[in-house]
């Protein structure tokens, strides 16, 4: 458990060096998301809650701010939460599972954002119809992305027992 | 458990996972195109407005050169530069740096965001513009 977390850490931290974000702001990759991942198929949900929280709250304390916090942990929990509802269902591959995770990943922090945003006078506009297509492009790509690295993962990494 | 090497890499969607894909692609793509084709306007007399928690504290001629420092939420300052009929912050000293990356806008309707300073730069104007024509 202690070196799930690391490791989640350490993707996060790994990722800001990186600055894939050059283009448009906010977009990431989420490379810790691919370890969530693994963890949610491999663990269970609640280890994978527990190491996504923990992780959320370290990254922010540790290397950005916390008022960066409110942004990360939502939408580190409600993607988890539908990435674990999708995967219930049956009806998903890993990466349609990833995928949408990125997706609502990026939603809830466009909605979070965007109310601030429209609180200091930002236009309601370009929140629809620029910061909202991007995100859900970004999202899509990273989720896919990430189903990726955790496939790979899960088919290498083997475990004593498949919870 | 299978062997990992048998299972070489072959993508396993399925058919619930390439229609979330279309979708997704598809929403995207109808937004970014209705984005285009509204008349968010251009046209005369384009202004450089700023507000600051949703205050104006900067109106000024697209045309006209200039190159002044905002003082955001908390003191921040962000170096605004207005050149060449469009505007981009030069320098902030906000983290993240969001502002500075999202770089120059021509266009009405688009704007600089800086979160943490709390301040939007927007082009606004075309609409008013697009009526007097009109009428
Ligand atoms: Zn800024």
């Amino acid at each position: 458990m202690g070196i799930l977390l690391a490791v989640a850490v350490l993707a996060g931290y790994i990722e800001m060096i990186i600055p894939a974000d050059l283009l448009i702001p906010g977009v990431k990759l989420g490379l810790a998301n691919s370890v969530i991942l693994f963890i949610l198929y491999r663990v269970g949900f609640k280890a994978s809650l527990i190491i996504s929280i923990l992780r959320t709250v370290i990254i922010a304390f540790l290397f950005t701010s916390p008022s960066v916090l409110l942004y990360s942990f939502s939408a580190a929990v409600v993607s988890l939460i539908v990435m674990t509802l999708l995967r219930k269902s049956g009806l998903f591959s890993i990466y349609g599972i990833s995928a949408a995770g990125g997706i609502v990943h990026n939603m809830t922090q466009l909605i979070i954002a965007g109310v601030i945003m429209l609180g200091i006078g930002a236009g309601f506009e370009r929140i629809i119809f620029f910061y909202l297509p991007i995100l859900i492009i970004s999202g899509l790509a990273a989720g896919l992305f990430n189903a990726f690295i955790a496939d790979i993962l899960i088919k290498r990494i083997p475990v004593k027992e498949d919870i | 458990m299978k062997n990992a090497r048998d299972g070489r890499r072959k993508l396993t969607f399925k058919r619930a996972d390439v229609i979330l894909i279309i979708c997704s692609l598809t929403v995207a793509a109808v937004l970014f195109v209705a984005g285009i084709i509204s008349p968010a306007g251009r046209l005369t007399q384009l202004r450089v407005r700023a507000y600051r928690d949703g205050e104006l504290c900067l109106d000024h001629a697209v045309t006209d050169e200039l190159r002044t420092v905002l003082t955001g939420h908390e003191g921040g300052e962000n170096v605004v530069v207005i050149h060449d009929n469009g505007v981009y912050i030069e320098t902030a000293d906000c983290p993240g740096q969001d502002c500075v990356k999202m770089g120059r806008i021509t266009k009405a309707g688009e704007e600089i965001v800086c979160l943490p300073h709390r301040l939007v730069i927007r082009i606004e104007g075309g609409k008013a513009g697009i009526d007097a024509v009109v009428r």
